[in-house]
């Protein structure tokens, strides 16, 4: 399941960061901002999270997950656009020649710790 | 409460690492291949065969992907390459590869003896399609038998592809496939990908993959040459 490794991956990164920051505080809210185009879906990453995080200093967090559109650019028409489907065609002129701006993110924005 | 702000992404690590990788395989002259597909494609009959058609002509090396067993890495071993299994259920079951583990991987093999690297990746299309591992082009292997609306519902993976494999093309005559609606779907999402139809059974249109690689591997070493600012 894709979810597992991207929460594998927040839950190492804010390790990390605790380590340098304040090793022993615990974590109680994780901002995120999680982009449409990754496929991630935030329920299962919720669930993955809980069972990664169990005796973390992050077991007692919760996820606060922003999705993010996928926004863009067509080459063709220069339209500025945005994608409601993964079907990477311009919602103006039909052009596949798009340029992705948004929609690939997998960000941890900040923690919040007690 | 305390706020502190973080700010990393993790597919902009990734992709950073993946640099790293690719930075690695030019120094060593290397051609690296990420073959992507759902299970059962026929990714490790493709590599096994290609082994055979390619390997005295090219030094081949294989990073096997697999969440819990090293099959396929035992099956590619008897050919004598070197091959490393990654075994993603150390990395908390993971669904794809990332740079990471490529890097990891990397350790393990004398790149100064390998002129293509071949990545099996997880079989599953939907993860493996937004991490970079640093390879030079990302090949997808579609089986027949998976039906023509693939691409449609995996269009993340299609996208970002450089090249289709449609394999198990020897079962044509037992399916209701439309071979045309299924090219028509990939060329939506990707009008410039282009599609080699095989069979890594019969050996059916075999010789356009290895063409197909010859000419990455050719285009890949004249590129060095160019940069290298010799003729
Ligand atoms: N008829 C036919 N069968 C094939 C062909 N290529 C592979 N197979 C069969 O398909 C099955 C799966 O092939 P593999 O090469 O193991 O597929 P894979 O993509 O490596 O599978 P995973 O690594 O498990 O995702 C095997 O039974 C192969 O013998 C083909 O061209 N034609
Ligand atoms: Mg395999
Ligand atoms: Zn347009």
């Amino acid at each position: 399941m894709h979810e597992m490794a991207v929460a594998d991956g927040i839950i190492k990164i804010i390790e990390e960061k605790l380590k340098e920051q304040d090793p022993k505080a615990e974590v109680r809210k994780v901002h995120l901002k999680i982009g449409k185009l990754t496929c991630v879906e935030p329920e299962a990453l919720r669930l993955s999270f809980e069972i990664l995080s169990r005796e973390t200093p992050l077991q007692k967090a919760s996820l606060y997950i922003k999705s993010i559109p996928i926004t863009g650019k067509c080459k063709d028409c220069r339209k500025n656009l945005r994608l409601t489907k993964l079907d990477f065609a311009c919602p103006f002129c039909g052009s596949f020649r798009l340029e992705i701006k948004t929609g690939r993110e997998l960000f941890i924005e900040s923690i919040e710790i007690k | 409460m305390k706020k502190i702000t973080v700010l990393t992404d993790l597919l902009e690590a990734n992709d950073v690492m993946a640099q790293e990788n690719r930075r690695i395989f030019d120094r060593n002259r290397i051609l690296t291949l990420n073959l992507m597909s759902s299970p059962g494609a026929g990714k490790t009959t493709v590599l096994e065969k290609t082994v055979e058609k390619l390997g005295k002509k090219y030094r081949l090396g294989v990073i096997e992907g697999d969440v819990a067993t090293s099959n396929d890495a035992k099956r590619l071993a008897k050919y004598k390459i070197p091959v490393v299994q990654i075994t993603t259920e150390t990395f908390g079951g993971a669904c794809h590869l990332d740079a990471n583990m490529i890097k990891k991987a990397l350790e393990k093999i004398d790149l100064t003896k390998v002129d293509i690297l071949f990545i099996e990746n997880i079989g599953n299309l939907i993860c493996p399609a937004e991490f970079d591992l640093g390879e030079h082009k990302k090949v997808i292997v579609l089986s027949l038998t998976e039906g023509e609306d693939k691409p449609s519902k995996y269009p993340v993976v299609f996208r970002n592809a450089d090249l289709l494999l449609v394999n198990k093309v020897d079962l044509l005559p037992f399916l209701d496939l439309d071979l045309s609606l299924l090219s028509r779907n990939a060329k939506k999402i990707n009008p410039r990908l282009p599609s080699i139809k095989l069979s890594a059974k019969t050996e059916e249109g075999f010789s356009d993959w290895i063409n197909w690689l010859t000419k990455q591997y050719n285009a890949k070493s004249k590129k060095r040459i160019a940069s290298c600012g010799r003729p």
